[in-house]
């Protein structure tokens, strides 16, 4: 059964109009991954693999914090670990790296504030 | 008894020396350096593991006496890209886009061996290097691409469903939305409902089906004891088993190390032997280059592996005349042969049988003209034997081999192969290479 990392209280303050980007890379060679973040609006974006999607502007992530998930993978025998990293308006939020070892299909969870 | 006792022994000292993070699976040793110094008896060398390192012990780890010896001949093989962690894409470790260059970088390893028992016919015992070179090309084919988007597409068809219900929780649970798990259960009907029916219209599941999987998971939700986050991840884990993601990431990994199709290796290998055991003075008689077709079949199949080989190998007579003045060595030798490869979960047989054809031009004095007169000197031999590996874990594999050997120059009665060896594979990184920065 996958094991969910969670990395929780986690912020960013951000004007209300300013447009919320989220970038998702992944760190070690080979690996994969499906991202959704729940945002307080309706429609949830979802990065099928690695790249930049908006959540929406500051003024709409106020209420509710925006919860992000990840399942990863990696099938290259050659490499032992998987990572990824969560950047948000280009800096860096969160990294997530753990063995193969210890969870081969991680689930990777963020909960994010987006205060003034 | 003593040689019953050695196992342990070998076993324990292995476990000092190799990573935990047990991941790859490993399979006889099949260095090219190894093979051109003599160490590797099979002729079929069959392609190289997905290990970074490997490094083999060739010896019975048994003196005369019965007694335990430290292994005089060693080899290892190195594939400097994987050391380097590369940052490659999943899609373009599945089917790289430049199809030679990449292979070529990603797939060629290095290989050195070194044996204190190359021993001469006078009995002298004298030091060897062996020196290799391999790359492996895999063919692919449409069949194999299919299989590759097919993978990425149940990935995603999967994962994008339950992450959405999960993420849902969770937020629910944080806002306080809800108090105990039946409420979760209620609250989140309507998602699972929404998701779960866009995954089973795509999978061709059955309206019955769809209401059987939504029921389950709405009352495995209800029965989770509080909404803990070790209750949540409980629910990660239901909703994930009730998408059959595990047995999706399961079925593809698989795949990849049974990939099926043709892939070909080209080798060479060197020797490099030192007569009076003094640096200085060396000699390289020996050198090889080959290729190796080889085919796994599909499906139910796929535990059938199919090997060929085609080696050219030249031996430097005038060495082996010195140092091997009664034996016979022929300049031009070319191997060919064909192999068969059973792999099952703990173990594997291979089966092959090579056969070589030799020839050397030997001096015959000179014409009337004063020209150079040669006579064709030509030989051929037959090869057979039979490797059983049994994978002791992913990376230690310890292999016996048996069977008729090509005719030795010196002691050409002496054709048995009877042979022990141990195999270890180390991983790029380990877990201490891990930490976050």
């Amino acid at each position: 059964m996958p094991k969910t990392y969670r990395y929780k209280n986690l912020s960013f303050p951000v004007s209300d109009e300013t447009e919320v980007l989220l970038t998702v890379s992944f760190t070690t060679g080979g690996t994969f991954g499906h991202t959704v973040a729940d945002v307080p609006s309706i429609n949830d974006p979802e990065l099928p693999d690695g790249g930049t999607v908006s959540l929406g502007k500051g003024k709409d992530l106020r209420d509710d914090s925006t919860v992000i998930a990840s399942v990863l993978g990696n099938l290259t025998p050659q490499i032992d670990s998987l990572g990824i990293k969560y950047e948000i308006n280009g800096q860096t939020i969160q990294v997530h790296q753990n063995p193969k070892s210890e969870e081969e299909h991680p689930i990777v969870m963020l909960t994010i504030k987006f205060p003034k | 008894m003593k040689k019953l006792m050695m196992l342990p022994i070998v076993l324990l000292l292995s476990g000092i020396i190799i990573p935990q993070q047990t991941l790859n699976d490993l399979n006889t040793p099949t260095a090219p350096a190894a093979w051109i110094i003599g160490l590797q008896p099979n002729s079929i060398l069959a392609p190289k593991t997905f290990q970074a390192l490997e490094a083999s012990l060739y010896s019975n780890f048994m003196n005369s006496s019965g007694g335990i010896t430290v292994p005089d001949n060693y080899a290892l093989e190195f594939s400097p890209y994987w050391a380097t962690k590369p940052k490659l894409s999943f899609s373009d470790y599945m089917l790289p886009k430049k199809f030679f260059k990449d292979q070529i970088v990603r797939n060629s390893s290095f290989s050195i061996a070194s044996t204190k028992n190359f021993v001469f016919e006078d009995s002298t015992k004298t030091n060897s290097i062996g020196f290799g070179y391999r790359v492996n090309f895999y063919m692919g084919s449409e069949s194999d691409e299919a299989k590759v988007e097919k993978f990425k597409k149940d990935f995603e068809n999967s994962a994008s469903p339950a992450l959405k219900i999960i993420t849902a929780a969770t937020k629910m649970r944080d806002g306080q939305v809800v108090k105990n798990p039946v409420e979760l259960g209620i609250m989140l009907t309507p998602r699972i409902t929404e998701t779960m029916g866009k995954y089973c219209d795509i999978n061709g599941l059955s309206d019955k089906r769809k209401a059987e999987i939504i029921n389950k998971i709405v009352l495995q939700i209800s029965d989770l004891p509080d909404l803990s986050d070790a209750s949540l991840n409980k629910l990660n884990n239901i909703v994930f088993e009730q998408l059959e993601l595990e047995a999706i990431f399961k079925e593809f990994k698989s795949y990849i190390k049974e990939r099926h199709g043709l892939s070909f290796d080209l080798g060479f290998a060197a020797m490099v032997n030192f007569p009076t055991n003094n640096f200085e003075f060396s000699v390289s008689p020996h050198q090889a280059l080959w290729i190796t077709p080889t085919y796994r079949f599909a499906d139910d199949w796929s535990i059938v592996k199919i090997l060929g080989v085609l080696r050219y190998e030249q031996y430097n007579t005038d060495y082996y005349q010195k140092y091997f003045p009664t034996a016979k060595f022929y300049d031009n030798n070319i191997d060919y042969g064909v192999g068969g490869q059973l792999d099952f979960k703990k173990f594997s047989l291979q089966f092959e049988i090579v056969g070589r054809s030799s020839n050397t031009e030997i001096a015959a004095g000179v014409d009337a003209l004063g020209r150079k007169l040669y006579t064709k000197e030509t030989s051929s031999d037959i090869q057979y034997s039979g490797t059983f590996s049994y994978h002791l874990d992913d990376q230690i594999t310890l292999s016996y081999n048996l069977g008729n050997l090509f005719k030795p120059a010196v002691n050409p009665n002496s054709t048995l192969l009877s042979m022990l060896s141990v195999n270890f594979g180390f991983g790029a990184p380990t877990k201490e290479d891990l930490t976050v920065k």
